[in-house]
C-alpha cells in the first residue's frame, strides 16, 4: 500500500502523491561526460529569445552549446544538450538557458517544473566513434540531435587536444526562466520567474593527478530553420572553443531572482 | 531587445512553446471504459486532503480504468491510460478523482502535468483488436497492455464488444485532480497545490445506420505488479461492472480550481 504523508497528503514530492515521478532534490550526478563549445551569435536573432530585463553581457553575445552524457544520475541515464547565452540580469551575470532537450521523462518533468528548464524530448547520440562501435573513425566527439527522429536540429563535434586548467574558466550560475500557464480561465501564471542555479560539482582527475577538463577545437551546426524549434536563431558567427569534463555534481533547488508574477507583468491592464 | 510575455508562447520555452493554449482537439478517440469495485482502504491511500472515498457499505468503491487510442489529437497520435475513482468533496458533492495516468507522448505529459495536474508518466502501451495479418491476438477481444519500464507488464485490460449501448447508461461526473507544481526555491510555497475540476463532454460519433459508436461488453483487468513506483495494484477489482467502448471527438478546455490549498 502507498504511504500517506504526515499533512494528511499521499506522501512524495511531485506528482502523482502517492507515487512521485520524481523525488526532492538534490538530483546526483555520477562521471557526466559534457562537451561544450563557445561562440559569438547574432544579437537580433538571440534577443528573441530572451525574456524580459534578461540582455547579453556581449555585443555580438557569447553562446555555449552543451551536450551531455549522464551515465548515471538518480534519474537515470540519459543525454542532454542545451545552449546558453552570457546574459547580465539587474548587474549580475549568467549563463541563461533558452532551450534544452533531454530523452527521459523523469528529468523532462522535474527541468521544467522545479527551475523552469524549458525542456523537450529529442533523440540523441553521443559517439566518440570507433569502427567497433559502428561510429564513426575519426579524432572527434560527435553529438547529434533530431527532433523529431529524422529531424537533424544539431551536431555538435569536439576534438579534445590540451588538458585546460579549470580555474581559467569564470564560473557562473545557470539561470533559466520557469513559465508555468494558469490552470484555470483568467488566473495569473502558477509562476513565472528567472531561477538561478548553483551546480556543486567535482572534476575527476586522471592518472596524473590532473583534472579531466580538455580544451580543443569544435563545431556546431544548427541545420533546421523551424519555427517549433528555433534553435537557428543561436547559430554561431564565430566559434571561440571547445571543452570537455567528466565530472560528479548534484543539482540543489534555485533561487528566484526575478519574479514576474510579482512585478505585475500579467495584472490586468 | 527581448520578446514580450504574452505573446511569445503560451507554454515554456517560451518561444518555442511545447503545447499552445487551451483548447486541445481529439478527432476518432478510441476509449473503453473499465467499470470495477477495489478496496476502498487501499485505494484510499491515494486521495488528497478535501476528498473522501465514497464507499460502499462493504468498503468497496466505485472505479473506472479508461484505456486511449487518441488516432489524432492537436498533440499528435497517442495512447493513454488512467483509473478514475468515485469520491465526495467536503460538500457531499460526487466526482471522479483521477490519481494516476500514463501516456506515450511528451507533449500531453508536459501539458497534463502542468496545466490541469494530470500526474503523468511514460509507459509503453499497445493497443491490439488483434488480427493474424497485423500481428495481433487472434481472439474476439480488444487487448490493450500497459509496461513501465518497458518488457515491465503493469496491467493489461481486455474488452468485446456485445450489444449497442445507450448513452444513457453512462452517467458522468466532473473529473478532479491534483496539480502540485514544486517550489522553485527553499522555504517558497509550491507554484501550484489545488484541485482542479475538469467538466468536459464527449459527443459520440455515429455509425452508418446512425446509431451511437457506443457499445457495451465484458471485460478483464489485470494487475500483475505490486509497485511502490507505480501503485496500480491498489486497483485489483474486487467485482467487474461490465465495460463500454466509444469512439468519440472531444476537445479540453482549461479547468476551474475547485480547492486551493496555498489560500
Amino acid at each position: 500500500m502507498a504511504n500517506t504523508g504526515a499533512n494528511g497528503m499521499p506522501a512524495g514530492f511531485s506528482m502523482p502523491l502517492g507515487a512521485s515521478l520524481y523525488a526532492s532534490p538534490p538530483y546526483e550526478f555520477r562521471r557526466a561526460d559534457q562537451a561544450w563549445v563557445q561562440y559569438e551569435a547574432d544579437p537580433e536573432k538571440v534577443a528573441q529569445l530572451l525574456p524580459p530585463g534578461v540582455v547579453p553581457d556581449s555585443d555580438p553575445p557569447v553562446c555555449e552549446a552543451w551536450v551531455c552524457w549522464y551515465p548515471w544520475t538518480t534519474f537515470g541515464p540519459f543525454h542532454e544538450a542545451y545552449i546558453m547565452v552570457r546574459v547580465v540580469v539587474d548587474g549580475v551575470r549568467y549563463w541563461y538557458q533558452p532551450v534544452i532537450f533531454t530523452d527521459n521523462e523523469v528529468p523532462l518533468a522535474a527541468g521544467r517544473e522545479i527551475w523552469g528548464f524549458a525542456k523537450k524530448l529529442a533523440v540523441m547520440r553521443w559517439d566518440w566513434g570507433g569502427a567497433g562501435l559502428g561510429g564513426n573513425r575519426g579524432e572527434q566527439l560527435l553529438f547529434t540531435v533530431e527532433r523529431p527522429a529524422g529531424n537533424r536540429i544539431m551536431t555538435l563535434t569536439m576534438a579534445p587536444e590540451r588538458l585546460y586548467e579549470p580555474s581559467d574558466r569564470e564560473g557562473l550560475p545557470v539561470l533559466s526562466f520557469r513559465h508555468l500557464p494558469p490552470s484555470e480561465e483568467g488566473r495569473k501564471p502558477a509562476a513565472s520567474e528567472l531561477v538561478r542555479l548553483d551546480v556543486n560539482g567535482a572534476l575527476y582527475k586522471g592518472a596524473d593527478g590532473r583534472p579531466e577538463f580538455w580544451a580543443g577545437r569544435g563545431s556546431v551546426t544548427l541545420p533546421s530553420t523551424s519555427q517549433i524549434d528555433p534553435w537557428h536563431l543561436l547559430a554561431p558567427t564565430k566559434v571561440l572553443g571547445a571543452y570537455w569534463t567528466t565530472a560528479d555534481f548534484s543539482l540543489p533547488l534555485g533561487t528566484v531572482v526575478k519574479d514576474y508574477v510579482a512585478e505585475g507583468y500579467f495584472d490586468e491592464g | 531587445m527581448a520578446y514580450e510575455l504574452g505573446a511569445a508562447g503560451f507554454s515554456m520555452p517560451l518561444g518555442a512553446s511545447l503545447y499552445p493554449p487551451p483548447p486541445y482537439e481529439f478527432r476518432d478517440a478510441e476509449q473503453v471504459s473499465i467499470c470495477f469495485e477495489a478496496d476502498a482502504s487501499a485505494v484510499s491511500a491515494l486521495i488528497p486532503k478535501g476528498l473522501r472515498i465514497d464507499a460502499t457499505a462493504e468498503g468497496a468503491v466505485y472505479c473506472e480504468v479508461r484505456v486511449c487510442n487518441y488516432h489524432w489529437s492537436a498533440f499528435g497520435p497517442f495512447h493513454e491510460t488512467y483509473v478514475i475513482v468515485r469520491v465526495r468533496d467536503d460538500n457531499d458533492d460526487p466526482y471522479y478523482f483521477l490519481p494516476l495516468i500514463f501516456t506515450d507522448s511528451e507533449a500531453p505529459l508536459a501539458a497534463g502535468r502542468e496545466l490541469w495536474g494530470y500526474p503523468k508518466k511514460l509507459a509503453l502501451m499497445r493497443w491490439d483488436w488483434g488480427g493474424a495479418g497485423s500481428g495481433g491476438a487472434l481472439g474476439e477481444q480488444l487487448a490493450f497492455t500497459v509496461s513501465r519500464p518497458a518488457s515491465t507488464p503493469l496491467f493489461t485490460a481486455t474488452f468485446t464488444p456485445e450489444r449497442q449501448a445507450d448513452p444513457s447508461e453512462r452517467s458522468g461526473h466532473g473529473v478532479l485532480s491534483h496539480r502540485l507544481l514544486p517550489p522553485s526555491q527553499v522555504g517558497r510555497p509550491p507554484a501550484a497545490d489545488e484541485l482542479v475540476l475538469l467538466a468536459s463532454s464527449k459527443t459520440l460519433q455515429r455509425d452508418a445506420a446512425g446509431n451511437p459508436k457506443l457499445w457495451a461488453g465484458r471485460a478483464s483487468l489485470t494487475v500483475h505488479v505490486d509497485s511502490d513506483a507505480d501503485p496500480w495494484h491498489l486497483f485489483r477489482p474486487t467485482r467487474m461492472l461490465g465495460a463500454y467502448w466509444q469512439i468519440s471527438d472531444f476537445n479540453l478546455p482549461m479547468g476551474r480550481v475547485l480547492l486551493d490549498y496555498l489560500a
